[in-house]
This record gives C-alpha cells, sequence and structure tokens, in this order.
C-alpha cells in the first residue's frame, strides 16, 4: 500500500486540469506550475525507487494500492512490479526532458499544449501501472484522443488530414480493446488482471482465440505494424517537433509495454502458442521491419523518413519478444531503452535544425549543418547510434538482438537486423552528405514555417533546444559506453515477465 | 470495378465479424460466470456499502470511480483538442435567430429543462441519471440559445471564459473529493462516512452527489464549449 | 413484448442502413437520430434506464446538434 504510485498519475492530472485556471488569472505563471508539476513527478519517482531500493536487489519489490479501499475483484488496483517500474522510469525520464524542450519550442497556444501533453503524461503512467483491463482501456483512450489532438496543433490542412487518420486508425483499434474487455467480463465476471490470468485458460476454445486475436490486433494497430502501418509516417510528419518525440519516444513503447503485459500477463504465452499466433505475429513483425526500411530508404522527406525507421525498429523489437526468451528480452527491452532515446534525440534535433526550412523535404535540407554545426554533429552521433556504431548505445542493444536470434535459430530475423543497418547507412548518409553540402543563401529563401514557427530567435529558447538535444546525446554516449548499468533492472524486469504466478499470488493475497 | 472491388471487400469483412460475434455469443455459458462474480457482490450488498439505491450509480462513483475519473478526463481532453484545433480568434455577431414566437416560447420552456437538468443530476444516486446525462442537458440548453437567440446572445451571458471557468471547477471538484477521501478515510476516491444520512433521502450516500455535481458541470461546460467553437465561423458569415 | 422487440429491432437495422445509404447528409443525420431513439426503447424494453437515458440525450440530441453545425460548416464551403 503506497500512495506515491497513486500520487504519479495525479500530479500530471491535477496539473493539467488546473492549467486552464492558472491562464484565466495570469499566463505568466503556466510555466512556473509546468515545472513545478514535472519536478514533482521526477521526486517522486526518485522517492520510491530509493526507500525501495533493498527490495529491489532482493528482486521482490511489488507495491500496491486499492483505489476507494475496493479490494481487487470488486474495485480498481494499481499496481507496479519491476517491468512497469523500468518502464516508469524512462518515460518519466523522457517526458521530463521533452516538456523542457517544449518550453523553448512551443510558441503559440501553450496553455492547450501543456494541457494535452499532461493529459498524456497522466495517461501514460496510469496505462503503465494499472492492474485492471477496463481502466487499461480508459487510459487507452484518453491517450488516443490527447495524441491525436496535437498532431494537429499545426492546424494546417495536411495536419488535419493526419490527425483524422491517426484518430480513425486508432479509435478503431480502442474499440477492439473495449470488445476484448467486454467478452472477458461476460466470459469470467471479472476485470482484474491477476484473476483473468488465474482463469483464462478455462475458457472455451473459439474465445480464447477470438479475444487474444482482437487485443493483438488492436496493438498492432497501435504500434504501426505491417497491414496497418499506413496512418504513421503521415502524423509523424506533420506533427511538431516534440509531439513527434513524445509519439514515437512515449507512445510506441507505452504500447509495446501494453503488448507485454496483455500477452504475458493476462492472456498468457501458452495459449498463443497452442495456436501458433505466436509464430504468426514474429513473422508480421519481421515483414513489417523489412518494409519499414525499404520504405525509408525511397523517402524524400526527412521526418517521414524517421517514421518508417521507426516502423523498422518496433517490427525488429516485437519480434525479438516474440521469441519469448530470456535473451530476447534483455534484447528487444535494451532496444527499447535506446530507441526511445535515439528517435526522440533525434527528432528534438530536428526540430532545431529545421526551424528556417520551409519543408522537410531532402533538398530543402541542404545546408543544414553549416548553419548549426553544434547541433548537426549532435545529429549525425544519434544517426550513428541508429546504425549502430559501436560504443554507442545503438550498438549494444542490436547487439544482443542479434544474439538472442541467433541463439532462437531465426536466421531470417537475424538477417534483418543486419540489413536494418545496412540500409540505414545508405539512408542517414544521404542526408547527411546533403546537410553539409554548402548553399548560398539569398534573404528570401530563409523561409519559415508558418504555423509552428518556434521562437527560438529568442536566445534563451535557443538554449533551451540545443541542451536538451546535447543531453539526449549525452545519455545515448553514456549508457553506450556503460551499458552494464541496465544489467541489473533488465534482469529484474525479465524475471518479473516470466514469473506470472508471483504477480497473481501478490496482487490476490497481499 | 475498383469501387466495387472495395464494397465486396468491406462486405465479406462485415460478414466475417458478424459472424465472429455470433459464435463467440453462442459459446458464452448463460451469464454462468457473472453469478458468482463481481455483479451478484455489488447486487447482495452495494446498497448498504454505498447507500446509493441506484446501483448503477453506485459502481460509477464508488466502487469504480477512478474509471469515471478516465472517462470524464477524456471529455475533458477532447475538449481542449477541439478548441485549440479549431478556436479562430473572432467575435460570433449574429444577433438575428429565429422568430418572435419560437423565442417567447423558449423563454417560457428554459426554466423548466434547467430544473430537469438540476434533478437528474441531484437526483443521480436515487432515480436514472447522474453526472454525465445531467450535463448533457444542461449543455443543451446552451446550444438551444445559440440557435434560437442567435449565437451573440449566448456569447454575452455565458462567455467562454466562464464556461471554462465552469469545466475546471467541476474537474477540480471531482479531484478534491478524491483527495478528502485521502485525507480522512485514508484511500483515494473513498466515500466520505460524515456525509452520508438515512438512505433514499437526497443527501445521503456520502460523496457520490457532489461528484455527480463537479462531472455534470464539467461535463455541461464541456460540450458547450465544443458545440460553441464549431458554430463559431458559420454565424460570422451571415453578418 | 416479444413481437415489439423483434419490430424495434427491424426498424433499428432500416434507420441503420438507410443513415449509409443516402448521399444527402441532412437526411442521414435524420435516420441517425431516429436510430438513436428506437435504441433508446430497445434499452427500455431491457429495463435499462440509465443507458436509456444517456443514449437519448447524447444520441438523440446533442449528437443530431453537433453533427448540424458540423455540415452547415462543409456547405458554406470553404475549407480552413
Amino acid at each position: 500500500m503506497d500512495i506515491k504510485i497513486l500520487l504519479l498519475i495525479l500530479v500530471p492530472l491535477a496539473l493539467a486540469f488546473s492549467i486552464p485556471l492558472v491562464d484565466l488569472i495570469n499566463a505568466k505563471l503556466r510555466r512556473f506550475f509546468v515545472l513545478v508539476g514535472i519536478l514533482l513527478e521526477s521526486y517522486l519517482l526518485i522517492k520510491i525507487i530509493t526507500e525501495n531500493y533493498t527490495s529491489l536487489i532482493d528482486g521482490d519489490f511489488f507495491l500496491q494500492y486499492h483505489l476507494g479501499g475496493w479490494h481487487p475483484p470488486y474495485g480498481i488496483n494499481l499496481v507496479m512490479d519491476s517491468l512497469s517500474l523500468l518502464f516508469v522510469s524512462i518515460v518519466t525520464l523522457s517526458l521530463f526532458l521533452i516538456v523542457i524542450y517544449s518550453i523553448g519550442y512551443v510558441g503559440h497556444h501553450e496553455g492547450k499544449y501543456y494541457v494535452l501533453y499532461f493529459l498524456i503524461a497522466a495517461a501514460a503512467q496510469g496505462v503503465l501501472l494499472t492492474g485492471d483491463m477496463f481502466n487499461l482501456y480508459v487510459f487507452i483512450e484518453m491517450l488516443t484522443i490527447t495524441s491525436g489532438a496535437l498532431i494537429g496543433f499545426k492546424r494546417s490542412h495536411p495536419a488535419s488530414e493526419a490527425a483524422i487518420k491517426y484518430l480513425i486508425y486508432n479509435i478503431i483499434a480502442g474499440l477492439f480493446i473495449f470488445m476484448g474487455v467486454l467478452l472477458i467480463y461476460f466470459n469470467l465476471g471479472t476485470l482484474n488482471m491477476a484473476e483473468i490470468s488465474n482463469n483464462f485458460s478455462l475458457l472455451e476454445d473459439g474465445v480464447k482465440l477470438f479475444i487474444s486475436s482482437l487485443f493483438i490486433t488492436a496493438v498492432l494497430i497501435k504500434m504501426g505494424i505491417f497491414p496497418f502501418l499506413f496512418w504513421l509516417p503521415k502524423s509523424y510528419d506533420t506533427a511538431p517537433s516534440p509531439v513527434t518525440a513524445v509519439l514515437s519516444g512515449v507512445l510506441s513503447k507505452v504500447y509495446l509495454y501494453i503488448f507485454i503485459r496483455l500477452v504475458w500477463t493476462v492472456i498468457g504465452i501458452d495459449t498463443l502458442t497452442a495456436y501458433k499466433l505466436d509464430i504468426l505475429i514474429l513473422d508480421i513483425a519481421l515483414f513489417s521491419s523489412f518494409l519499414g526500411h525499404v520504405f525509408a530508404l525511397q523517402s524524400n522527406n526527412v521526418k517521414r523518413l524517421l517514421g518508417y525507421s521507426s516502423i523498422g525498429h518496433i517490427g525488429m523489437i516485437l519480434a525479438v519478444i516474440m521469441l519469448n526468451t530470456e535473451a530476447g528480452f534483455y534484447g528487444g527491452i535494451l532496444h527499447i531503452i535506446s530507441h526511445m532515446f535515439m528517435k526522440a534525440g533525434l527528432f528534438v534535433a530536428l526540430g532545431y535544425l529545421l526551424q528556417y526550412t520551409a519543408t522537410h523535404h531532402y533538398d530543402d535540407f541542404q545546408g543544414v549543418g553549416i548553419r548549426d554545426t553544434k547541433v548537426f554533429v549532435a545529429f549525425i552521433i544519434l544517426t550513428l547510434s541508429m546504425i549502430g556504431m559501436p560504443p554507442l548505445l545503438g550498438f549494444a542493444s542490436k547487439w544482443y538482438i542479434l544474439m538472442a536470434f541467433l541463439e532462437a535459430r531465426s536466421y531470417f530475423g537475424a538477417f534483418i537486423v543486419i540489413f536494418g543497418s545496412l540500409t540505414a547507412v545508405i539512408y542517414y548518409l544521404r542526408y547527411i552528405a546533403k546537410g553539409l553540402e554548402e548553399v548560398k543563401l539569398y534573404k528570401g529563401e530563409l523561409r519559415m514555417e508558418i504555423f509552428s514557427r518556434p521562437l527560438i530567435s529568442v536566445l534563451y529558447r535557443e538554449k533551451i533546444v540545443s541542451f536538451i538535444t546535447y543531453s539526449y546525446t549525452a545519455i545515448i554516449i553514456v549508457f553506450g559506453i556503460a551499458f552494464r548499468l541496465l544489467d541489473m533492472p533488465l534482469n529484474m524486469a525479465i524475471k518479473s515477465i516470466f514469473d506470472i504466478e508471483k504477480y497473481i499470488h501478490l496482487v490476490l493475497g497481499g | 470495378m475498383h469501387k466495387n472491388f472495395k464494397n465486396i471487400t468491406a462486405v465479406v469483412v462485415f460478414i466475417l465479424m458478424g459472424i465472429a460475434f455470433y459464435e463467440n455469443f453462442q459459446l458464452m455459458p448463460a451469464y454462468k460466470g457473472l453469478g458468482e462474480g463481481v455483479s451478484d457482490y455489488i447486487i447482495r450488498s452495494g446498497l448498504s456499502e454505498t447507500g446509493s439505491l441506484n446501483l448503477i450509480t453506485a459502481v460509477l462513483y464508488d466502487y469504480r470511480a477512478f474509471d469515471s475519473l478516465g472517462e470524464s478526463t477524456v471529455i475533458f481532453g477532447a475538449v481542449s483538442g477541439i478548441v485549440l484545433i479549431l478556436s479562430r480568434k473572432m467575435l460570433p455577431v449574429s444577433s438575428r435567430g429565429l422568430s418572435f414566437i419560437v423565442k417567447r416560447t423558449l423563454g417560457i420552456i428554459t426554466p423548466f429543462i434547467a430544473l430537469f437538468s438540476i434533478y437528474v443530476i441531484t437526483h443521480g444516486h436515487l432515480t436514472p441519471g447522474g453526472g454525465f446525462q445531467g450535463g448533457v442537458i444542461f449543455a443543451a440548453i446552451s446550444i438551444i440559445f445559440s440557435i434560437v437567440y442567435g449565437s451573440a446572445f449566448d456569447y454575452r451571458r455565458y462567455s467562454p471564459q466562464m464556461k471554462t471557468a465552469f469545466e475546471t471547477v467541476g474537474a477540480l471538484t471531482f479531484l478534491g473529493l478524491g483527495i478528502a477521501g485521502i485525507f480522512m478515510e485514508g484511500y483515494f476516491l473513498h466515500n466520505l462516512g460524515f456525509l452520508t444520512a438515512e438512505t433514499g433521502t437526497l443527501i445521503s450516500a456520502g460523496s457520490i452527489p457532489y461528484i455527480n455535481m463537479g462531472v455534470g458541470l464539467k461535463v455541461g461546460a464541456g460540450l458547450a464549449i465544443i458545440f460553441y467553437s464549431m458554430i463559431q465561423k458559420t454565424f460570422k458569415e451571415e453578418i | 413484448m416479444q413481437i415489439l422487440e423483434f419490430l424495434l429491432l427491424i426498424f433499428l437495422v432500416l434507420a441503420a442502413v438507410m443513415a449509409v445509404r443516402f448521399d444527402e447528409e441532412l437526411i442521414s443525420i435524420i435516420f441517425l437520430s431516429i436510430f438513436s431513439l428506437i435504441l433508446t426503447s430497445l434499452y427500455m424494453l431491457h429495463k435499462a434506464a440509465d443507458v436509456a437515458l444517456a443514449e437519448a440525450v447524447i444520441g438523440a440530441g446533442l449528437n443530431t446538434a453537433i453533427f448540424m453545425s458540423a455540415i452547415s460548416q462543409i456547405r458554406h464551403g470553404d475549407s480552413d
């Protein structure tokens, strides 16, 4: 019974509720509130880790909170085990960095932006912490609506189009999850994850298959895996940079967490192997990864290219997780962490680099690197990490993924990892070369982005934005050299994924 | 050919989904699981534990109040998003509205609509209804005003700032009652014991009526804001 | 009672098909509103008063108003 895990959700929620009121009183106070909120959130997380450090080392870390005092089958409970702790830590770190970046970047409609941003923060924490199926659905819906609104933030024609496309795909996915929750409730009479996982094997075969396929389809749509990937590049392209960083750095990783939670804890991997669904998902994920890299090769728009490369990486992570081995999880979760920081860092750097260009097109990339050399160096380091260069974090994670594929004798998977790196060399080098090309600038050519035009000309804003880019690069370099530091949390998370009986026992009996 | 192909695929997918659902509802044990599950427990002891005659309200605002907090937050997020995407800095200037007869008739009816919405909100724990439904009826008043009297009237009576303030106050009421639960009863969103009275009276069932009022304010103001930001521009062009 | 429910179900399907088939948006919206009304009475038949109230208020009332305002925006013919 620890109230701090509840406060992790409540702090951003209360902040989002009170920002409109603060706006009505004095809009200048807003940033102060935003900073206090995000610092409080980080303080709570650090407090949780330090207070439970001994139990973390011993491997029996487990926190639970019963909302309204109702015990599990009747009420909602929040659960935090090692897996959710790991995800909560990295999500909070990303949210912290991106919110500071937003202070420097967002120039108009700041009030509404922070409301939606903190709603996303609250919903992401809620998804990671909840132990109840319907509550999970509510938080997923919250994530979808708020992020859809943020994709349309620029209010231009393509932005609205991308937002509508995003909303249609994702609300259909939400509907599938809702159907699954409904069927589970009708069949088992409970919504608690631990109770469901206790009783799920008692169901009849057809119902089991139908429920699992509903959940899996929904999460595949949300992650942008092969048959349903067409909403993703468009929304990555038109959203402003910090929003794209949230989309790729937080949301897709949260959906991966949901996938792990649903498949391993709730449904049970044995159900999937009984229907050979795991091999199907593995193949779909690998094919999707292949397609993502191929599409990225022919893309002429740098943000769209990063979207396609995201599809490639997420497909790879999903495939390596579906191997259902410890090595697979080790590589997968390590790559979740590294991809989270690399991709968000790239988008953050692009937000700075592309501030004076009219579009995100390849031709407009010319001379970008000469204008802001320092940030461009950071950009190059981040792309090298995406490719998988040795001293950086991307290398470590890709190495473990490759090892996991070879260990499981999935040679096609190993081929996809190598193929991804090779194509990444081609498509990133092309942009780096273009960025370093000398260009003679005329005054008329310094066109600006019309809506998302950041007021970066103000000095402190520029400092903030470039500082966040450097911190992402620093994270990549430091953890790349010392990736053994992540050994302990990763092993704990993997242990809690496989130890389902303990989860059930602790939720229902503790 | 191409259009036909699309239609046929859609129909085939639809039929397959239908068959799958039919099969699954056939396979379902006829409410077997539910008998010994959560719903039976709530029907048995919901009244004595929460003091709310309407068990649906008891589930919504006591057993699973956190879900309701999330749901109303979804509406809050949707309102913020729509205002963000649709807002244009211009004043609505249509004050024509409909004919004199309609205006007078509505003038007589409006208090009763308001009374009904307040009834639905405050009696949520006794009769069908609650914060969500009552809030929507409340929003309907604002919508009817802007259709019948013209949106300028609605703007003058209830300015967007006022609606935003109402919405935020409603949301903070819900959250505040939840946090009061931590300090007085030890759990977030726990029913406040000192507010309970004899079952069946208006002021009973702990904090449930007050949560209802908060949700009503939030939903009503939020939906009014949505409608308002959607018509804004249309009426401008009518001058 | 059984017959009434059966009739209502048939009308429900008819209203849904009509709402999809008509090209005129206004008529589609009216049929959607009718759909909600029939659904409301079905909920009442099954003694789900709470859901019926919500469906009547949101489906038949609010949705129609919001769709109407959206359509009047489209009719005015500028897109941004």
